[in-house]
């Protein structure tokens, strides 16, 4: 054979060799998660997941990239934003919480197709056994990411100091009504008494400023989120908006809170989940609202005596039988990703219960199964969740409504610019609302334009 | 037999043996140089630095100049992208939000500045004479300098902690204040007739602090250049020490001040780190400034085009803020002469 012939066939034969070693290369998917639990829990999870999918017969590699953590959803949400506009293939799996679903899902950085075509209705029935949970995590009758995560909105309360002052420490169902002015009362006259601070805290930073808010608003006879259609939900046959006597009630028995009955510390207005936790855990407040991973986190991460505190639900907007919503953690498949269908496997390994079971302590998460919530079965994985079992289960089976609005993500930032100056008593609650109304219809009106 | 001429001494005229046609391109290049004036060629020196240049810093510029006149949300997918010229510009002037946070930037700028020659000018003639244990404190002066800007950003907050913050207990103990005031959380003013609020005064300590060692390196390096006889002969002539400083010393270190305000000019008008990690722009809006604005209007609102028309902006006011400072700088000066 003569010389170049020779070059030829040995590029072709190398041509070939990598063109096989590419076709028969095990398929790798890139996740990039928010971690939301400690690393050697993470460690942990990781090694459940891989483990799950060689139990399932799938021989796929899964690489987790470096994400950031629970806290710092801002600059992840930065980062998401910034692969998706430059429509990068990796990673795979992306990580969102629920106020990114549907801006995600209108901006067509959530593949659906691949979701609903390789997931089988089975497991969407195993996953949202309710009604509620499935219309919640849908859009449009399709699903375009998975949540693993419920929350509950809880308020915690220092059932040792409460006693101790003749008060009846709320029972851990959601069937008792307690107004606000009892507990504004007697976090008065512990505060004034003890050696407590704070009345009330809660977070209202960096994502966790609307939980509180809503409950505030709809516990204390108040509405603002609600369902799909609109921003602010329909109460019965009437559209809420902003400017509805319920919200400025609301609003200002918030302000109250901070600036007349000064149960709340304008300091709280910097605070986030982590804070708020440490805070309730060193004692220095008498009510805490927080979610439900408070129950598990409180005692691990601060080392305060669950004999000094207990929880109780919070109603939801929609429902009466007590409040919880997708929270964040929710797992989408990258448009452009390479390996779609690799990608729903690892979802799936992911989706296993043994592997839902584990977040529940890890991460304070509430998995969407309602199964895994009786009493006995929580009380193998969590003896501190086990007394909650139906106030969860209940809870879970009545997911309310997060607002999947696209602007939810925006309006929420302006809702820290709009409402804090008012909770400093910078100007009133009517210009607040105003306010709000005004920036809800600019947003509204800059999506409907689609 | 022609006998072949004796090769000349010394080093060969080139190396290789090149075929005549490159051989006399190069000639041809050699020639062209050699007639080059002294200022075309250092610019033929410099030409792949300026090449270099143009593709990492020229051509991104231009690129985001032509993006800020186009409608581009890439969240929107149903709002196209599309050109529509100084829209962005128009509606960003028009916009109280964005007039409000160049106000801020402005206040942030010119305050730091003058805070920082302040300081800056007296601690550089402070390090600059001779005394014992100079060297320690040059060293402690330049510290605040090493360390990271988030990590003073964070200090700085906990200081500021309208709770439990150390400069709340100091003034208090002092008897400057008699409550303990969230500076941070503070929508108080210092004038009630001009922004001057309260939380940005305390982010401008934090970042005058930060970036105080340079000023002092730079205004050093000006003082130590000044030749000691210029001292001894106003010595000699009857000065005092605030005639030696104010016609010998000042205008010669007003070059190095100069340095100071303008690299202070263009780090300050972007300012980002020890904002966000005070204040995130808050509360409310009210330390807000325009690279704050920016990076919102950028991953919040995920508007590229009106993002990139405040990147622009921001360039534009920082030259004109330079260009100011330069024009009075020599107004000053022709008035000295």
């Amino acid at each position: 054979m003569g010389g170049k012939k020779r070059w030829i066939c040995l590029l072709l034969v190398v041509f070939i060799a990598f063109a096989v070693t590419g076709v028969l290369a095990k398929p790798k998917v890139t996740f990039r998660p928010v971690k939301g639990m400690a690393d050697e829990n993470w460690e942990k999870w990781k090694t459940l997941v891989r483990d799950n999918l060689v139990m399932m017969g799938e021989d796929i590699d899964v690489e987790f990239l470096p994400g950031h953590g629970d806290v710092n959803v801002l600059k992840e949400r930065q980062e998401v934003a910034t692969i998706m506009m430059t429509r990068q293939t990796t990673p795979d799996i992306i990580c969102l919480t629920v106020e990114d679903y549907a801006e995600y899902v209108t901006a067509g950085w959530l593949d659906s197709e691949v979701l609903m075509k390789n997931m089988p209705a089975e497991f969407w029935k195993r996953l949202f056994p309710v009604h509620q949970g499935i219309y919640g995590a849908a859009w449009g009758n399709k699903f375009y990411a998975v949540p693993w995560r419920f929350g509950i909105g809880l308020l915690y309360v220092r059932k040792d100091l409460l006693k101790k002052y003749g008060y009846n420490v709320t029972p851990l169902q959601f069937d008792d009504d307690t107004s606000l002015g009892n507990l504004v009362e007697a976090a008065k006259k512990i505060t004034g008494a003890e050696n407590v601070p704070y009345g009330f805290i809660g977070p209202h930073d960096r994502g966790s400023f609307d939980g509180f808010f809503y409950e505030i608003v709809r516990a204390f006879n108040g509405y603002l989120y609600g369902g799909k259609e609109y921003l602010y939900g329909p109460v019965g046959d009437r559209p809420v908006t902003a400017d509805t006597p319920e919200v400025a009630m609301a609003l200002k028995a918030w302000q109250d809170l901070v600036q007349k009955e000064k149960v709340m510390p304008i300091e709280a207005l910097n605070w986030d989940n982590n804070d708020v936790l440490r805070i309730f855990g060193a004692e220095k407040a008498v009510f805490m609202r927080l979610w439900n991973f408070g129950i598990t986190q409180l005692g691990a991460v601060t080392g305060i005596s669950p004999d000094k505190w207990s929880a109780t639900p919070l109603y939801s907007v929609m429902t009466p039988h007590g409040h919880s919503s997708m929270g964040g953690w929710w797992w989408g498949v990258n448009p452009n990703s390479k390996n779609k269908e690799a990608a729903v496997k690892v979802i799936q390994a992911a989706a296993e219960p043994n592997s839902l079971l584990f977040l529940i302590n890890a991460m304070g998460a509430l998995p969407p199964y309602t199964e895994l919530f009786t009493p006995e079965k929580l009380k193998e994985v969590s003896p501190l969740l086990a007394p909650y079992a139906r106030t969860i289960a209940t809870a879970v089976e009545y997911g309310n409504e997060r607002p999947f609005s696209p602007t939810f993500g925006e309006l929420r930032v302006q809702l820290l610019d709009i409402v804090k100056p008012m909770l400093l008593g910078q100007y009133d609650v009517r210009k607040c609302v105003e306010d709000l109304q005004a920036a809800m219809e600019k947003l509204e009106q800059e999506y409907k334009q689609k | 037999m022609r006998e072949r001429p004796e090769k000349p001494e010394g080093p060969p005229a080139f190396p290789l043996r090149l075929p005549k046609k490159i051989g006399g391109i190069f000639g041809s290049f050699d020639l062209w140089v050699e007639n080059l004036s002294e200022g075309r060629f250092s610019v033929l020196l410099l030409s792949p630095l300026i090449i270099f240049l143009i593709a990492i810093i020229g051509i991104p510029i231009a690129r985001t100049i032509w993006l800020s006149l186009h409608q581009y949300l890439p969240a929107r997918p149903w709002m196209e992208y599309k050109f529509i010229g100084l829209v962005n510009y128009v509606s960003l002037l028009r916009d109280p939000a964005f007039m409000k946070s160049l106000i801020h930037s402005f206040y942030f700028t010119v305050l730091n500045i003058i805070l920082m020659l302040l300081l800056a000018i007296p601690a550089a003639l402070l390090v600059s004479r001779e005394f014992r244990g100079r060297i320690a404190v040059r060293t402690i002066l330049l510290l605040p300098w090493a360390v990271p800007i988030a990590v003073a950003g964070t200090t700085f907050k906990f200081m500021y902690n309208g709770e439990y913050g150390v400069i709340n207990y100091l003034l208090k103990s002092i008897g400057i204040i008699k409550e303990y005031v969230p500076w941070l959380m503070s929508y108080d003013h210092v004038f009630d007739w001009m922004y001057s609020s309260t939380a940005m005064n305390a982010i401008i300590s934090a970042a005058v602090w930060r970036t105080l060692p340079f000023s002092i390196l730079m205004i050093l390096a000006a003082l130590e250049s000044i030749p000691p006889d210029y001292y001894k002969m106003a010595k000699v002539n009857g000065a005092n020490s605030w005639q030696i400083f104010r016609h010998v010393t000042f205008p010669l270190i007003l070059p190095g001040i100069t340095i100071v305000v303008l690299w202070r000019a263009i780090t300050a008008m972007r300012i980002y780190g020890i904002i966000d990690s005070m204040t995130a722009g808050g509360p409310g809006r009210i330390t807000e400034t325009l690279q704050i604005l920016t990076i919102r209007t950028f991953f919040v609102s995920r508007d590229l085009g009106k993002g990139t028309a405040m990147a622009v902006m921001t360039m534009l006011f920082t030259l004109v803020f330079i260009i100011f400072y330069l024009a009075l700088l020599q107004y000053v000066q022709r008035k000295r002469r």
